[in-house]
């Protein structure tokens, strides 16, 4: 699944271990997330969403990979 | 259990502490029950001294699910289970592996089956750091 997790915090100019520590998770889970190497949990995408005060679907993108 | 001592929590100082102290334990046992002399042992003491060597392992599993169940971290836990899952399958292929030999040629095999706790612990926590390793 793909993401716009890079260019949101960019944007604030966080570092990965910014977001890591608002969101109280190991900066190697942000990285995962981030290169799309690991999918977050509901609960995740929800804290993730509220963060950057948006949905979690302008955040994630559904890869067309992605199984249905 | 991250990729370095001073990225530890102390959950996981905790948990690592607790895991080498059981892994000190089994080695020990391992390198004591073979010598002791059973010539006069009753079966029932037998039962007695695999029940106490299987004791460490038991302690293990307690530390790792206490650990995951504490871990607020979900990707940690994610690649805890990987590891985890690595360990098993590597332990199942050595003692597979001996059975047969041991099965089919009677060759004498070092008591490396008792070891099964070390080389879970070792091959996990090689797992461990490869995955963190891959995800800097």
């Amino acid at each position: 699944m793909k993401n716009r997790l890079r260019v949101l915090r960019a944007e604030r100019n966080w570092s990965q271990a910014d977001l890591a520590q608002r969101l109280e998770v190991s900066r190697q889970s942000v990285n995962a997330i981030e290169t799309g190497k690991f999918d977050p949990s509901l609960p995740l995408a929800f804290r993730l969403a509220r963060l950057f005060d948006t949905t979690i679907e302008s955040i994630f993108i559904e890869d067309s990979r992605d199984p249905a | 259990m991250k990729n370095c001592n001073r990225n530890l929590s102390p959950l996981q100082r905790r948990s690592i502490s607790l895991i080498g102290s059981m892994m000190a334990i089994c080695g020990a046992f391992t390198a004591i029950f073979p010598r002791i002399e059973r010539n006069n042992f009753l079966p029932a003491t037998y039962y007695g001294i695999a029940l106490i060597a299987v004791l460490p392992i038991i302690g293990v599993m307690v530390v790792i699910a206490r650990y995951m169940s504490a871990e607020k971290d979900e990707y940690l836990r994610h690649i805890v289970v990987q590891s985890i899952l690595w360990g098993f399958g590597f332990v199942m292929v050595i003692d597979t592996y001996l059975a047969y030999v041991i099965e089919y040629h009677s060759f004498h095999v070092p008591f490396f089956t008792a070891l099964n706790l070390e080389i879970f612990l070792i091959t996990a926590a090689i797992a461990l750091r490869i995955q963190l390793g891959r995800n800097r």
